[in-house]
């Protein structure tokens, strides 16, 4: 093969494995956890003062694998 | 406070429990929670509580009364204890912590619901004091309230 040819096929090569390279990684962000909440807003009866309220939120995932829930931060 | 399922396989169900201590809070709220995962598009998802707390008992127009006067002109204060449950409330007695500066007066307004306060300075000599009037009641949950009563008497 001769010089500028096989320059050429590198150049291609190189390309192509760039492509596939940036097409894994694309896929890859696709799957993983995926976190799914229908329900955002809770709004409490009126209570008096001093009684506790709690309130349950229910979450889905819907992803591809396991989903971690780091921390809930409140305010 | 947050209670909440830490890992989740896929198809699976989480909860995430909030609870609120109401005894500082007043009147209406909004809480939010944020709720931090590995799921890198969703990985912060905001979470809303609302609600509204109402006192046991209430003073109107507040738990403060100024008296302001000269020394032997008696300035008054008045303040209405309200009940804002839908049973009655009975005010047991108050108890008066200082009480060479003040005297009181309670009477029903609505009787188990509403209960006038009259507070009238009776001090001897001028100064500036803080009285503070309990208010005992046979409500559980709220037996005592505090009325804040600041006093102001100068000399004539």
């Amino acid at each position: 093969m001769k010089r500028g040819n096989q320059i050429i096929a590198v150049t291609i090569t190189s390309f192509v494995l760039s492509f596939l390279s940036y097409t894994a990684s694309y896929s890859a962000r696709e799957e993983g956890p995926a976190i799914h909440i229908e329900q955002t807003e809770h709004t409490f009866p009126t209570i008096f003062e001093g009684e506790e309220l709690a309130h349950t939120f229910t979450f889905y995932n819907r992803g591809t694998a396991d989903l971690h829930i780091r921390r809930v931060t409140h305010s | 406070m947050a209670r909440y399922d830490r890992v989740i396989p896929p198809g699976g169900r989480g909860e995430i429990t909030l609870t609120i201590d109401t005894s500082r809070v007043r009147g209406e709220f909004e809480k939010k929670a944020v709720v931090w995962s590995d799921d890198r598009p969703g990985m912060s998802v905001e979470l809303h509580l609302r609600g509204q707390v109402k006192p046991h008992v209430s003073f109107d127009p507040g738990g403060f009364i100024s008296l302001w006067g000269t020394k032997g002109e008696a300035a008054r204060g008045h303040v209405e204890i309200i009940n804002e449950h839908e049973t009655p409330l009975k005010v047991i007695g108050v108890d008066n912590d200082l009480p060479d500066r003040v005297t009181w007066r309670l009477e029903e307004v609505r009787p188990g619901f509403v209960y006038g306060l009259e507070v009238e300075d009776i001090s001897e000599k001028a100064g500036d004091y803080t009285v503070h009037l309990t208010i005992r009641t046979d409500n559980p949950k709220k037996p005592r309230l505090t009325l804040t009563v600041r006093g102001e008497i100068k000399e004539k």
